[in-house]
């Protein structure tokens, strides 16, 4: 019987950049992507995952929208949730954590293997 | 900035200064990150054969954007704007122009530009280079912003009364808020530069830019140009 792949929910309003990520987390993850944090509300609603990448700028309302609503529900609030986004440098982490928030990704110095180890190391938690 | 029916309320400071480096360079970093992204994806030799060719097309096809871009810059600074001589032309030609160039970014997105209408419509005076350029901007902001896979349509349409030929950009994008569709409602992620940048070239042509937000879903960036009198001297 083969192990399930965990679910993560990648959340990234360009379609090429997202389909970059998708093909890299699909080798060890099962990724549903969306596009907006409307869209990801009602995703996670259906069925929460076990990682939340989200993108913080989006088209439409931001990720802060998203981040707190996870965080008025207890069960999504523990939800881990890593931040991809080009504003990294802005951002930094600081704040972040009250809103699930466990680690920030600058977009323009992500490797593969950054990724890979970023997203392994917090479904491990 | 705002889009309301009709105007847009665009400055006119130019883009010479801070703010609009740091425009320039909002801009760019998107696409460039996906450039970054999309090559070290290639270095990796992980992608099958497929997945290879679509790389290489997206690479291709965001490059050719981001020059699209930094050729507007370039010819945007007010030291440029003078070197563009207007002439009468057929709009059509230019339409026809913009739907070759940015046709394979479209079909990549698994989306279709079309015109609309094929009513004949008086030649403009415009800049050729300037009014391609404007179209296309409006249509890659189209793609951008319009996350759905309704048809975005390059139109023409007569306003005789004003002795004016709006050209423009429509799209059928989805109210926002429903399903995964972001619309077309004031996008966080634009900095308002393209829209700038189209302000300048339409006010080198005696034009006007404006955008009209639908009822039925969607929206219109359009430019309006003087009719040329040649024709209706005949």
């Amino acid at each position: 019987m083969t192990k399930q792949k965990p679910s993560v929910l990648l959340v990234e309003d360009d379609d090429w950049l997202a389909e970059s990520y998708i093909r890299q987390l699909s080798a060890y993850t099962r990724v549903q992507r969306v596009r907006s944090s409307q869209a990801a509300i009602d995703r996670i609603d259906e069925q929460p995952p076990k990682l939340i990448i989200l993108d913080f700028v989006l088209d439409g309302v931001n990720g802060m929208t998203l981040l707190h609503e996870l965080q008025s529900h207890d069960d999504l609030a523990i939800i881990p949730v890593v931040l991809l986004t080009s504003l990294a440098d802005i951002l930094g982490q600081s704040g972040l954590d009250e809103y699930g928030v466990v680690t920030v990704l600058d977009k323009a110095a992500l490797t593969p293997l950054m990724l890979e180890q970023t997203v392994k190391r917090y479904l491990a938690t | 900035m705002s889009v309301e029916d009709g105007m847009l309320g665009v400055g006119d400071e130019g883009l010479g200064n801070d703010w609009g480096l740091l425009m320039a360079a909002h801009e760019l970093k998107s696409p460039l990150t996906l450039v970054r992204q999309l090559a070290i994806e290639l270095g990796s030799s992980e992608a099958s054969i497929n997945e290879h060719q679509r790389i290489l097309q997206q690479l291709r096809l965001t490059s050719e954007k981001m020059l699209r871009l930094t050729t507007d810059l370039t010819k945007s600074t007010s030291t440029q704007m003078h070197l563009f001589p207007t002439e009468s032309l057929q709009p059509r030609a230019v339409i026809q122009d913009v739907t070759s160039e940015l046709g394979p970014l479209y079909e990549a997105h698994g989306r279709q530009l079309s015109i609309r209408n094929r009513a004949k419509i008086p030649p403009v005076i415009a800049n050729r280079d300037l009014l391609r350029r404007v179209l296309c901007n409006f249509a890659d902001n189209a793609l951008h912003y319009t996350s759905d896979e309704s048809v975005v349509e390059l139109f023409m349409q007569l306003q005789r009364e004003r002795s004016v030929v709006r050209i423009g950009v429509r799209d059928y994008a989805s109210v926002a808020g429903k399903n995964d569709k972001s619309g077309t409602d004031h996008p966080a992620s634009s900095s308002g530069l393209g829209l700038r940048i189209a302000q300048q070239f339409a006010s080198a042509m005696n034009g006007t830019i404006g955008a009209i937000k639908h009822r039925n879903g969607g929206a219109s960036f359009y430019i309006d140009l003087p009719m040329s009198r040649q024709m209706t001297l005949l």
